[in-house]
């Protein structure tokens, strides 16, 4: 794609090294309702707002050591990008506020610079390196990224996908078909998905609140902790605990593993679960009222509350297991 | 109708339920078929451009995809898999279908695409879905690839074996009857 | 420039979007002062846009399934290929269950089985062989059976491990730090549980422990293969 700078009036092109600190940005391209939008600035911040008018709008302010601000489009694409001079250069970011047509596809693509995407009903991709990644509304569905910083998502979608290696990952609001948060020694949290919930951390800690369909929580050492209405699907750490407060599934398989850890479920009286419980050197502890025990020993339990619809297992080799009533 | 329950809150579910049908569990691949039936009815009806057509080559498509399940590898959602393979059962039903009836679909021809037949209530305005069934077949073909699903010419050409300039042509006629049709 | 008639031909390349630069803009130019020209764009785009947001879902007059089902020939039963991190290519097989006088209904759940036991009384017992042709009669203790789902393990881990090792470089000293300690964690909870297990062979439960550490730890090899 040849690009064909279009610089906005108002802006003089900086040559490196002798412009002034910083330029206002104020840059206007028409463009189709549909489509996708390409942003990319390494340093500084991304603000992307959706509105109604077939017309992307660029403002902000050039940081020193950028060259330009880029806006050209082809067709119903168009890139915005803040160009650095050829030669390494004291890069002091850009700022930049992005409005697009609100049914656009926006990728946004940053080293250090924070990404924030509101209001789009398209699909939304965001990659960052060090920045934080964020995306708010009803996209279409999103892939959130960053290395070190944290990726968020709140709103409403079909799907999202929100990874971190270092950061934080949180995906709250309404997620209606599937949520893949993971991080290496970040958290994880998710509320409120309604679909399928994949959600990984190594060392750091993983909430799951209040979600509809199956999850699958990973970790190596970091806790996990889980409460809602309907749960189920399979959780396992290996040396943190497992952490539950809230009702299963009514037809729901559940299982809970940790080798290490403790597993701890406090759950509503009226629940209704065929459980296995087995452990190798951990304690059993089972609190629940109304438990009907078929079979018990030093080291398993299987015991029946309610109608036994829901069904159970829970396995750790050393950690202890505590069930109880909330 | 179907007394079973199917989750749609959680097709996510979906990768244990395909799991469970590429052992050979019938249950499970119900399953699936209710989860996209809808979906893959949209694509062969609009492709076909009529019902029972329609209704013949879904049918062929989740036969098709029972039979090749083996090779789902789980890389895309299963969804999006069986969309493709609609598609490609589609096709290949266009393409020998040219053949049994020995019409060659290429531009070299347009006569042959001269009228799209006229749409159901001539005094009213119809809607894009019937002007699409009204089509020629080609035409529609490439229409609804290109413009409703989003495939790219080549992507099109390829797979049913024409030229991309045959497709530009027929997507070009598609588009001009459409207008045509609904402004009517 | 382009003459009208040239533009004419390429308006629907424009309004789908498809001109590479040079082409987009001379139409573009020459819209600018051709009005049936731009309300030829403005009906195409109009045309597109109604065709992108026809229903992706269509429900047919009746239901289907009658005219599936026959057809359906019964499989054989293969290895599934899926595995539930979809990325990955690579899928442990889950390990047999003896056909032993034990009761065990497996329910299909992650990578490791999960294996309720119920008490004689409930009824008729469902036993999954996942590799018919590997199907034993006799019971072998629970050791041997998940010894050759071990080498499989093994060798999952070792490939994932070398491939790490070759991108080790594209992360941070502290991601590696972590990983690595993870990995440590790890390799003492399958140590313990591999020598409860060979002290008590019998033991379906700690088998089934084993498998489930084992399963974490090729994840987590997954997922530090795609940082």
């Amino acid at each position: 794609m040849k690009a064909k700078i279009l610089i906005p009036a108002a802006l003089a092109v900086l040559a490196a090294g002798s412009a002034p600190a910083q330029e206002r940005i104020d840059a206007r391209r028409s463009t189709g309702a549909t489509g996708v939008v390409e942003i990319h600035n390494v340093a500084g911040t991304v603000r992307v707002l959706a509105w109604n008018r077939n017309e992307v709008h660029v403002t902000g302010t050039l940081g020193r050591g950028s060259d330009r601000l880029e806006l050209v489009g082809e067709g119903d694409r168009v890139v915005v990008r803040v160009v650095l001079p050829r030669r390494g250069h004291d890069n002091r970011g850009s700022d930049i506020e992005v409005r697009v047509p609100g049914r656009k596809t926006v990728n946004v693509r940053t080293v250090s610079a924070d990404i924030n995407v509101a209001g789009v009903t398209g699909s939304v991709d965001v990659r960052a390196v060090s920045g934080d990644v964020g995306v708010s509304g009803r996209p279409r569905d999103v892939f959130a990224q960053s290395r070190s910083g944290d990726a968020s998502f709140t709103g409403e979608s079909g799907r999202v996908h929100a990874e971190s290696v270092s950061g934080d990952v949180t995906v709250g609001g309404t997620v209606r078909e599937q949520v893949e948060a993971s991080a290496v020694s970040g958290d994880v949290s998710v509320t409120a998905a309604s679909g399928e919930v994949r959600a990984t951390s190594v060392s750091g800690q993983v909430e799951v609140t209040s979600m509809r369909g199956r999850a699958e929580v990973t970790t190596v050492s970091g806790d996990v902790r889980l409460a809602g209405r309907a749960l189920h699907g399979s959780f396992q750490t290996v040396s943190g605990g497992i952490y539950v407060s809230g009702d299963l599934a009514r037809d729901g398989t559940t299982s809970f593993n940790s080798h290490s850890g403790e597993i701890e479920l406090r759950l509503s009286s009226g629940t209704s679960a065929a459980v296995d419980v087995s452990t190798f050197s951990g304690g059993i502890l089972n609190d629940m009222a109304g438990a009907r025990v078929t079979r018990s020993s030093r080291r398993e339990q299987h015991f029946t509350v309610g109608r036994g619809d829901a069904r159970v297992s829970i396995r750790t080799f050393s950690g202890g297991v505590k069930l109880t009533n909330r | 109708m179907a007394t079973m329950v199917v989750e749609r809150g959680s097709p996510g579910a979906a990768t244990d339920v395909v799991r469970r049908a590429q052992e050979g569990d019938v249950a499970a691949f119900e399953q699936l078929y209710r989860q996209n039936l809808d979906r893959v009815y949209a694509v062969c009806m609009r492709i076909a451009g009529d019902t029972v057509r329609a209704e013949e080559l879904t049918q062929d498509v989740f036969v098709r995809a029972w039979e090749k399940l083996g090779s789902f590898e789980g890389k895309s959602a299963f969804s999006t898999w069986l969309h493709r393979l609609a598609v490609n059962v589609c096709l290949v039903e266009r393409r020998s279908e040219g053949i049994r009836v020995g019409k060659v679909f290429t531009t070299d021809q347009p006569e042959v695409y001269e009228s799209p037949g006229r749409p159901p209530d001539p005094g009213q305005r119809i809607d894009l879905e019937r002007a699409i069934a009204t089509l020629p077949p080609g035409a529609r073909m490439v229409f609804v690839l290109h413009d409703v699903e989003g495939f790219k010419h080549e992507e099109i050409a390829r797979m049913h074996g024409s030229a991309v300039g045959t497709c530009k042509a027929q997507l070009h006629r598609a588009r001009r009857l459409l207008r045509e049709a609904l402004e009517r | 420039m382009i003459t009208h008639e040239q533009a004419v031909g390429r308006l629907d390349d424009f309004a789908g979007g498809e001109l590479s630069g040079r082409e987009r803009r001379e139409v573009h130019r020459h819209l600018e002062s051709c009005a049936e020209c731009s309300a030829e764009v403005a009906a195409l785009r109009s045309l597109l846009d109604e065709a992108r947001f026809l229903p992706r879902e269509v429900a047919p007059e009746r239901d289907l399934w009658a005219g599936i089902a026959p057809r359906l020939q019964p499989r054989a039963a293969e290895m599934p290929v899926i595995a539930l991190h979809p990325r990955s290519a690579w899928q442990p097989r889950r390990w047999l269950l003896a056909a032993a006088a034990t009761v065990a209904v497996a329910v299909g759940s992650s990578l490791a089985t999960l294996a309720l036991l119920r008490p004689p009384a409930e009824g008729p017992i469902t036993l999954t062989t996942i590799d018919a042709a590997q199907a034993q009669p006799a019971a072998t203790s629970a050791f041997a059976a998940f010894a050759p789902a071990e080498v499989e393990y093994r060798r999952a881990v070792d490939e994932l491990a070398t491939l790490l090792a070759t991108r080790r470089d594209r992360l941070a000293p502290e991601t590696v730090a972590t990983l690595e300690r993870s990995l440590g964690i790890i390799d003492i909870a399958i140590a313990e549980a591999r020598t409860a297990l060979e002290k008590d062979p019998n033991s379906r439960e700690l088998a089934q422990m084993l498998s489930t550490v084992y399963d974490t730890k090729v994840r987590m090899l997954q997922q530090a293969v795609e940082l």
